[in-house]
């Protein structure tokens, strides 16, 4: 027996391990990294330039939430075969079924604006034009997903989430004080007290963890890939990963703003790169190659979000594993989303601000619907069975849910009436 | 033009037969499931008269500074 062998034999049960995570893992660590899309890194570079790295304790908090929340998708898809929009329709009528379609298809398409405002401006970074990145991610993504196979789209786009792990690089490049790093940002605390403007920030970073998008995806995704309920640990691995390194992604993100553009005002994910420049070339051009993978990793989820949950309704084939032939209104609806938002970024004067403004009230407006359905359906035995919410479960579930209610609630409210906290 | 006309009747005849697949719910309705519902649907209508003042209120700032 060689030594590869010898070595195979020593570790076959890590390899089984390893192989069977390889072929289950994807919708979890997917959808997990993509949360960290456009928006999310604007609002983590904004966090550390403006608190430092006081608030990496409460990105550390963040992770279990999320994980929670995208876990009950996880048994919902593994148990039910269905997506989420279609679990709406049959459990509580088509009122509340094409409530869940609009208000996913409406903050999709606009969160898929703002994910196009932040690719175009990354990749303006380097002097290229707005029309040629737009133009090129809308091919990158035609390409994923007319190949005709869930296993290989699934495949590419985990490829692009290595490239979300940038920002760990970048933070070494600009040195900062490790040390000052764990004493200041382990330590839950709030800087300054919490006022209106710590009270805005921290609702952000809960807004930009959580998206209504994220419970869609990753239940139609368990669908697709046809996870069973035999498979709903391994799911359960998957979406605890990815949660791992959406935290780890974001302290990464804080640290490199907060170590060297602290006290600036930062209103984009751009504006940090550019600022990042002078200090260290290769900071600031990882910082918007970050950006731009967490815009194109968004897209990619976010627009397959809604064409999953369309053609669920609407009884039309929508699989991944589908040829375009096979399943042309799935895709239709995938590229209508794609190309109409691409355009709106190309056209001159658009309202590009008002745009981003909106998916935050958007999103965090109608998260409490997602999340209201959500824990009402993993309470349903005759829907769940076994896999239904046990008292552990539904504990930690209904304090995030109320919690997160509430947060998003003030963060709409914040955002719609600037002063009422000041 | 016929064409776009059927397009629109054929849609239209695809929401009135999920409406009708999905006319009863199939969830049985506890009492935590009606006020589950009933305060979302009063919450989602705070909101939507919350979002209407702002946006009227706006773009009444904007015409009448």
């Amino acid at each position: 027996m060689n030594a590869v062998s010898r070595l195979y034999y020593a570790n076959r049960r890590v390899v089984k391990f390893l192989r069977l995570l390889a072929m289950i893992a994807g919708p979890g660590i997917l959808v997990m990294v993509a949360d960290n899309d456009a928006g999310g890194i604007t609002t983590y570079t904004a966090t550390g330039a403006k608190y430092g790295y006081a608030l990496i304790w409460f990105l550390v908090l963040l992770g279990p939430i999320a994980y929670f929340v995208q876990e009950m998708t996880v048994r919902l898809g593994a148990v039910t075969k269905r997506g989420h929009a279609e679990a709406i329709f049959d459990a509580f009528g088509s009122f509340w079924g094409w409530f869940s379609i609009f208000d996913l298809t409406l903050t999709d398409w606009l969160t898929l604006v703002s994910e196009f405002i932040g690719m175009t401006a990354a990749l303006g970074i380097f002097g290229i034009p707005h029309w040629i990145t737009t133009v090129i991610v809308i091919l990158l993504m035609a390409i994923m997903v007319i190949q005709g196979r869930y296993w290989t789209w699934e495949k590419i786009a985990l490829a692009f989430c290595i490239i979300n792990l940038i920002y760990i690089p970048a933070a070494f490049l600009v040195h900062p004080n490790w040390s000052e790093v764990i004493r200041v940002g382990w330590l839950p605390h709030f800087p300054g007290g919490l006022n209106g403007t710590l009270f805005f920030f921290l609702m952000a970073n809960v807004g930009t963890t959580i998206a209504p998008w994220m419970v869609f995806f990753q239940q139609s995704a368990v669908v697709d890939k046809n996870l069973k309920e035999k498979d709903i640990p391994w799911s359960q691995l998957d979406t605890g990963i990815g949660a791992f390194f959406t935290v780890v992604v974001a302290i990464f993100c804080i640290v490199v703003t907060a170590a060297v553009l602290k006290g600036v005002n930062i209103q984009s994910a751009a504006e940090a790169a550019v600022g990042l420049m002078p200090y260290s070339r290769y900071a600031g051009t990882f910082m918007a190659i970050g950006l731009f993978d967490a815009g194109f990793l968004g897209a990619i989820c976010i627009s397959l979000s809604s064409s999953w949950a369309v053609g669920e309704v609407f009884g039309w084939a929508h699989s991944l594993n589908n040829k375009v032939r096979e399943a042309p209104w799935f895709y239709a609806v995938y590229f209508v989303m794609l190309l109409s938002a691409g355009i709106v970024v190309l056209i001159p004067g658009a309202p590009l601000v008002t745009i981003t403004l909106f998916v935050q009230v958007a999103a965090t407006t109608l998260l409490p619907a997602a999340l209201v359905f959500l824990i009402l359906l993993l309470n349903n035995e005759e829907l769940m069975g076994k896999q239904k919410n046990n008292r552990f479960q539904n504990a930690v579930n209904f304090t995030i849910v109320i919690g997160l209610i509430l947060l998003s609630t003030g963060y709409s409210l914040t955002t719609l009436f600037p002063n009422w906290l000041h | 033009m016929n064409a776009i006309l059927d397009g629109f009747r054929d849609f239209f005849q695809a929401i009135r037969e999920i409406n009708q697949k999905y006319k009863t719910p199939r969830i049985k309705t506890t009492r935590m499931i009606t006020i589950s519902l009933l305060m979302l649907r009063i919450y989602l209508i705070a909101m939507l008269i919350l979002l209407l003042y702002t946006f009227i209120s706006t773009v009444v700032r904007q015409i009448i500074p």
